[in-house]
């Protein structure tokens, strides 16, 4: 048993309750499996040809521009809309077509909580609790759970109208996991939090994924979030998917990577010119203040190499910043090739 | 099959309609009340009129009065049940509250079958009250208890609700289908008003009892033929993620 700051208490997974209720899904290697998934909306292509796998108990991040076709495919996995090409597996089930199999094993959190705004906390997890097949008795005591774990316990007979947008968040992640789900699908879910509900909905989201092995598949806008929680990431552009893999992986992916290097006092930038422009490894350099330079190396050239080269030209420095490749640069750097890929 | 989440979903239904069709109802009431009270006012027997003539007005008021009680019945349901069954469907659509209902894994169909029947529940109700109400007003200027025959109280209790809930059920499919269409609001405002209009042409005419029984027959086929189309009905037009971002 796990004790969180704000979600409290929190049930080992134990004998996973769904297979319980007999939802009929084996536990397939991929939680999620997309085989040249696509979806037109008229003449829109909102999605095309994607695959991939998402392994079971894996906490994957999907990232993308607006408009990439990140809702659009969590639509495609929720059996919500249907494919105009190829198919979307959700453990082990057709999501198209076995909807309701699948509906009993996975969590959902949208951009959009979708709460009866008009009725208290406790009728809205209540209300989900019976739709996914508890009993009045089992509903009822999941919910009261679930609320003295998402902090709202002593708030529970309030109409969500009343709620602040933190609190609805986490009574949607409440619903989410009313049913014990082997998969939860996030759209969203940590934007509009304070730094306090954030932090523990991170936690929460990572221990569900270590101890339970719930797989999770988040999409977000905040790439620190996913670089965080995520050992993998998949990247969107233009309804294609660009990039998948880990996230180590895709930052060792590019050609270049950066060190940010600030001089002592007196060094004059001609001389720091000369010397880097004679280093080899220096793919290239960019002055972003007066007395600081960013060096882009090519791949396999150590920072030390450049150092090196520095010392040996007899610039002193102050300060040396490996800056390597963030996750942005990673998805920066996908998402315009794709749009060279396209323009070209 | 489970039958706890469609019933979850009727008590949910139940408690929107209370909640936000208080309105309608409250509209629907007055309206129809306003329209069957004609009757009750024109009780009062004109001085002049004695012997055969009083007799003869007497057996008529009554008989308009009785004819009143499905008009009261059906106007009351259609007129707010209408209204409250499309907003129902409406809000869950652009409230984006149907997408977690359909990733529950409930069909389109329960959902429309829950709306309609918590409508036709919370009408029915309102129905019975506002009827007592109408024959307890008339057993007052009476000065008697003042019973509709067994004829009305069925064409009231029975024949009216099943118009009333065919509509119902007809709007509900429409509504789930094209949220934002223009004909939907076309087919909300004209529905009742040709609906209430052909059936007091018809009570009219002689031959109640076969006219009943076509009429409760035409609309348990309307029922049953909106029951199948709503299995057809994709979930992603249902959700509403087509036509509400």
């Amino acid at each position: 048993m796990w004790i969180h700051p704000i979600y409290g208490r929190i049930e080992p997974a134990g004998e996973p309750p769904i297979s319980q209720t007999g939802d009929g899904l084996t536990m397939a290697e991929y939680a999620i499996e997309t085989i040249g998934l696509g979806r037109r909306f008229g003449r829109i292509e909102a999605l095309a040809d994607v695959s991939l796998t998402v392994p079971t108990g894996e906490l994957v991040g999907l990232i993308g521009p607006n408009g990439a076709g990140k809702t659009t495919l969590i639509m495609l996995l929720l059996g919500i809309l249907r494919p105009s090409n190829g198919k979307a597996l959700v453990l082990g089930a057709d999501a198209t077509y076995e909807f309701s199999r699948v509906g009993s094993a996975v969590g959902v959190v949208l951009d959009v909580h979708g709460l009866y705004e008009g009725l208290t906390a406790l009728q809205n997890l209540l209300f989900f609790g019976e739709l996914f097949g508890l009993s009045r008795e089992a509903a009822s005591q999941r919910a009261s759970e679930l609320l003295r774990t998402a902090g709202l316990w002593n708030r529970r007979h309030d109409r969500v109208a009343a709620y602040s947008k933190g609190m609805k968040q986490r009574l949607a992640i409440a619903r989410s996991l009313m049913h014990h789900p082997r998969l939860l699908i996030m759209d969203e879910p940590i934007s509009g939090l304070d730094p306090e509900s954030r932090r523990a909905t991170k936690d929460l989201i990572k221990r569900l994924a270590q101890d339970q092995s719930v797989t999770v598949l988040l999409s977000s806008h905040s790439l620190a979030d996913i670089e965080e929680l995520c050992s993998k990431v998949a990247i969107l552009s233009k309804g294609r998917l660009v990039a998948y893999d880990t996230v180590s992986s895709l930052r060792q992916s590019r050609d270049v990577s950066f060190i940010r290097i600030t001089l002592a006092r007196g060094q004059g930038r001609a001389s720091v010119d000369t010397v880097l422009a004679s280093i080899k490894g220096v793919a290239e350099y960019s002055w972003i203040a007066e007395d600081t330079v960013q060096v882009a190396m090519a791949r396999g050239v150590g920072s030390s190499e450049v150092l090196r080269g520095l010392a040996l030209g007899s610039i002193e420095l102050r300060e040396v910043r490996e800056m390597g490749n963030t996750l942005e640069d990673v998805f920066l750097s996908a998402v315009d090739e794709e749009k060279e890929a396209n323009q070209g | 099959m489970n039958a706890g989440p469609f019933w979850a979903l009727v008590r949910k239904d139940i408690m929107e309609t209370l909640r936000t069709g208080g309105l309608h109802i409250a509209m629907s009431v007055l309206g129809a009340s306003g329209f069957a009270l004609i009757p009750v006012m024109t009780r009062p027997r004109p001085l002049h009129m004695q012997g055969a003539e009083a007799a003869a007005y007497r057996a008529a008021l009554n008989a308009a009065t009785n004819a009143q009680m499905p008009l009261l019945a059906f106007w009351i349901m259609t007129f707010a049940g209408v209204s409250i069954v499309s907003n129902l469907m409406t809000r869950e659509k652009t409230r984006k509250t149907m997408i977690p209902i359909l990733c529950s894994g409930v069909t389109p169909r329960a959902v429309w079958a829950a709306k309609v029947s918590a409508v036709f529940a919370v009408t029915y109700v309102v129905v019975l009250v506002a009827l007592g109400l109408y024959i307890g007003g008339i057993s007052v200027i009476e000065r008697g208890l003042s019973l509709p025959t067994l004829k009305w109280t069925i064409a009231s209790l029975v024949v009216a609700p099943l118009v009333s809930l065919a509509s119902f059920g007809v709007v509900g499919i429409i509504v789930m289908l094209f949220t934002h269409a223009w004909f939907v609001a076309v087919l909300l405002s004209m529905s009742p008003l040709v609906l209430s209009s052909v059936w007091y042409r018809l009570l009219g005419a002689q031959h109640h009892a076969r006219l009943f029984t076509m009429s409760s027959m035409v609309c348990l086929v309307v029922i049953a033929t909106c029951w199948a189309l709503a299995g057809l009905v994709p979930r992603e037009r249902a959700s509403g993620v087509l036509e509400c971002d």
